[in-house]
């Protein structure tokens, strides 16, 4: 039955600046089934995040189209967790006002969440930091409390930028790890941009891999990989094979010596 | 400031590719909201003056002041001059003495320690109310106008040219040090550049300064200048008179403040964005 | 005040900062000031000792009481009314892109007249009373006012108003919750300069003609060259300014604890 819950079809985007066009994305299109970890792949500046922001609905694209849930992008997309690639908290507000505040704006239970967005915060180490100020905090804390605001309102759908990118590799696994642990038991859909290969792999169901600028997604590799998954996954055969298939592929498009 | 608005901006305001040549008719569009709005304005007053018969020593209409500015030319320019050069004389003052003691204060810690007080201690002595005083010293020439303009002026070039002095970034510091260079040298390379946009902020937000130092000199004793002709208007009771020096002295204010709008473009193009020329922006 | 009370470990070196140092270069100024009178023994029409200048306030004080508070209440009028008007200003300007279209490029031209010299019109209009005087601190405080809260209203991230949209938000609450308390450090710096704004208009405003008020001291006493008097009126006038400025910057240190400049200090090379 699983329904497509991402769909996005030759969706290309041009920014037009002063001094010239900028082709971020090239007749991109792929789809994501409902309750599926799907990652993409690609190197820097090749419109990853542009793209995530249109599923989103926070830009529109200059050509193609983009429906979430059998419905046309047209707007902010409804009931969606976005995980931007910088923290972008609220320096006026605590850590805890700032999970807070996805409850706020979406109306929502304000003294049930709080026990929820404690939880979260728990979850991810922050216990004890939730009257801190965001300064207080050091980058990869800041990037978990903005993942924290991203799950508070449990969102059937997560766009995820980047979210590890400024966590040392100790903390990343756990946060691999907890990630999947939510996933598995919501079984969000989840689209999850990474640089990472083994990250990717680890995660998803399947990768999809983009290519330099202007971003097009030629390929898409399924994991195939049992889960739940463990630590002891990536030590497994079919793990190691399938990092190193995207890697050839990723090397054939040129996006990395 | 324009530009950064609203939301819509991100959100579909970006249809399609749009080549953008040198020359934008979206500039001159964009000049018609306040050129509209202003034709407005003065089409209401001037109606609103005829149809109520308000008596003109209170209220005279736009086209009364006009034929009142044609009138008054030849005087209004010769004021012009001597408030103009006032004006001009205490601004450069400021300019001048602003930049440099930003440059001292910074150069040396410890001028900064010992002048900055002095500096923040004169702030909180309101100038306007001072004035006075320099016409019971220095009389009732040329000299307490420009002292007036440039005490009132010197404080915004001053305190933003110092921040921006600071403003620059640790690691740019730390980059230009590791290349042993003199102390001149970073100011020349780093320093100075970096200010550049604050001294900038801070010379035009003076500009209404100094004029307003020139005038406020001028009403404490002068013969001569915009701001004597004001009182002279006001005495009379021509009120059409007072508007025309009122937009004569505006004329003075802007002309100045459009010179160092250019200056700026000249001086730091890599700057400045159509925020900056707005002039919507305080570093202080 | 709950936060006020967090430990700050740069407190001491703030304090040496701030108070300390012009302290001591105040004390040297006034010093310096007190023996060049007495030296040279300068007429008191010319210049008074500091001494005698501070003990006219004191021996005055009856006449700064009739003055003061008539001055106060014409800075207080201009000033309020420029924050209200300002932050209005500044909310439709952020709000609707034609209301900027049309406000901004006049703003950028009516910021730069020198507002003080509409005072001798105004008093065409409202005669010798307080009107022209608070019309005069309002238009001398409100472009600061206008031009920072807008700045500030609009220097917020593209990510974090794109942040707040993807909560589902309405227009409102993308103002609401990022606009504006972003908009407030800048609104306060603001506030600031223009509080010295309102109280050299409400001065100006009376120079102008004026029956009452600390302006109207300085008139007289400099027509009268009663330079004592005349420098107790500018001591009166300065300590009022003080006292607004730190009042802004103590409610400034209450609403916004977390900005930048009420954090502890880290050494900055
Ligand atoms: N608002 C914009 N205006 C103009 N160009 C833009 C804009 N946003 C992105 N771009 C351009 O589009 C391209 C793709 O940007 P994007 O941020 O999507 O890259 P990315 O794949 O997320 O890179 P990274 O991995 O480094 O985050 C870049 O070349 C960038 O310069
Ligand atoms: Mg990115």
């Amino acid at each position: 039955m699983a329904e497509t819950t991402i769909l996005v079809e030759d969706v290309s985007m041009v920014f037009s600046t002063r001094d010239g066009d900028v082709h971020a994305l090239d007749k991109v299109s792929f789809g994501a089934r409902e309750g599926e970890f799907f990652s993409i792949l690609g190197p820097s500046g090749c419109g990853k995040s542009t793209l995530l922001r249109i599923i989103g609905g926070l830009l529109r694209p200059t050509d193609g189209r983009v429906a979430v849930n059998g419905s046309r992008v047209t707007g902010p997309t409804p009931d969606v967790g976005i995980v931007f690639q910088s923290p972008v908290l609220m320096n006026w507000r605590t850590v805890l006002e700032n999970v807070m505040l996805q409850a706020e704006v979406r109306g929502l239970n304000l003294k049930e969440y709080r026990q929820r967005a404690m939880g979260l915060l728990e979850m991810v180490g922050l216990a004890g930091f939730e009257d801190k100020y965001p300064y207080q905090l050091s980058g990869g804390m800041q990037q978990r409390a903005s993942i924290c605001r991203a799950l508070v309102h449990d969102p059937p759908l997560l766009l995820m930028d980047e979210p590890f990118g400024a966590l040392d590799a100790l903390t990343r696994e756990r946060m691999n790890l907890e990630l999947l642990r939510i996933w598995e038991a919501s079984r969000k859909t989840v689209l999850f941009i990474t640089h990472s290969i083994p990250e990717a792999v680890f995660l998803s169901d399947r990768v999809a891999i983009m290519s330099p600028r202007p971003g097009h997604l030629d390929e898409i590799a399924s994991t195939r990989l049992p889960r739940p998954r463990t630590m002891a996954t990536m030590e497994e055969d079919t793990f190691v094979k399938t990092v190193g298939t995207i890697r050839r592929s990723l090397k054939q498009e040129g996006s990395i010596d | 400031m324009a530009g950064t608005a609203a939301t819509e901006i991100l959100f579909f305001a970006s249809e399609g590719p749009m080549a953008r040549p040198r020359w934008n008719p979206e500039i001159y569009l964009d000049l018609l909201y306040p050129v509209a709005a202003i034709s407005v304005f003065l089409g209401t007053w001037e109606a609103y003056v005829r149809l109520s018969g308000i008596p003109n020593y209170i209220l005279p209409g736009p086209s009364e002041i006009l034929l009142s500015l044609f009138e008054y030319a030849a005087t209004l320019y010769e004021h012009s001059l001597v408030t103009g050069y006032e004006v001009l004389l205490g601004y450069a003052c400021s300019i001048v003495l602003g930049g440099l003691f930003a440059v001292m204060v910074v150069w040396s810690s410890t001028l900064d320690k010992s002048l900055m007080p002095l500096f923040l201690f004169s702030q909180t002595v309101s100038k306007i109310a001072v004035a006075p005083l320099f016409v019971v010293w220095l009389g009732f020439g040329l000299a307490p106008k420009v002292l007036v303009a440039f005490l009132i002026s010197f404080f915004p070039v001053f305190i933003s040219t110092t921040a921006g002095l600071k403003s620059v970034e640790t690691e740019m510091l730390e980059l230009i040090r590791s290349m042993s260079p003199s102390t001149l040298q970073v100011f020349r390379k780093v320093r100075i550049p970096t200010a550049l946009p604050h001294f900038f902020a801070g010379a035009k937000v003076a500009v209404p300064f100094a004029t307003v130092g020139a005038i406020v000199g001028e009403w404490m004793a002068s013969d001569s200048g915009l701001g004597y002709h004001l009182l002279l208007m006001q005495g009379e009771l021509d009120t059409a008179g007072l508007f025309a020096t009122l937009l004569t002295l505006s004329f003075v204010s802007i002309v100045l403040y459009v010179v160092v709008m250019r200056l700026e473009r000249l001086a730091i193009p890599w700057h400045v964005s159509v925020r900056q020329e707005t002039g919507l922006n305080m570093t202080w | 005040m709950r936060t006020a009370h967090r430990a700050r470990p740069g407190w001491g070196r703030l304090l040496t900062a701030e108070v300390v140092y012009p302290a001591v270069a105040i004390a040297l100024l006034l010093t310096v000031w007190q023996l060049t009178v007495v030296m040279l023994d300068l007429r008191t029409t010319f210049l008074p000792s500091p001494t005698a200048a501070f003990s006219k306030v004191f021996r005055s004080y009856d006449t700064f009481l009739t003055h003061a508070p008539v001055t106060i209440f014409e800075i207080v009028g201009g000033y309020a009314l420029s924050i209200v008007l300002g932050v209005a200003t500044a909310f439709v300007m952020v709000w609707s892109r034609v209301m900027e279209k049309i406000v901004s490029p006049i703003l950028v031209f009516l910021q730069t007249i020198p507002y003080i010299s509409v005072a001798p019109l105004l008093i065409i209009w409202f005669g010798f009373n307080i009107a022209p005087k608070i019309v005069v601190s309002f238009l001398m405080s409100y472009f600061p006012i206008v031009v920072a809260t807008a700045a500030g209203m609009n220097a917020v991230e593209n990510d974090m108003v794109d942040m707040v949209r993807s909560m589902s938000a309405s227009k409102w609450q993308i103002f609401w919750k990022s606009r504006f308390p972003n908009s407030l450090p800048y609104f306060f710096s603001g506030a600031k300069v223009a509080v010295a704004f309102a109280t050299s208009g409400a001065i100006v405003g009376e120079y102008v003609g004026a029956d009452y008020g600390l302006g109207y001291l300085i008139v007289l006493s400099n027509s009268d060259t009663n330079s004592e008097l005349l420098f107790a009126t500018i001591i009166v006038v300065s300590a009022i300014g003080i006292g607004f400025f730190w009042l802004i910057h103590w409610m400034e240190k209450l609403c916004i604890p977390w900005h930048v400049a009420f954090r502890e200090e880290e050494g900055h090379g």
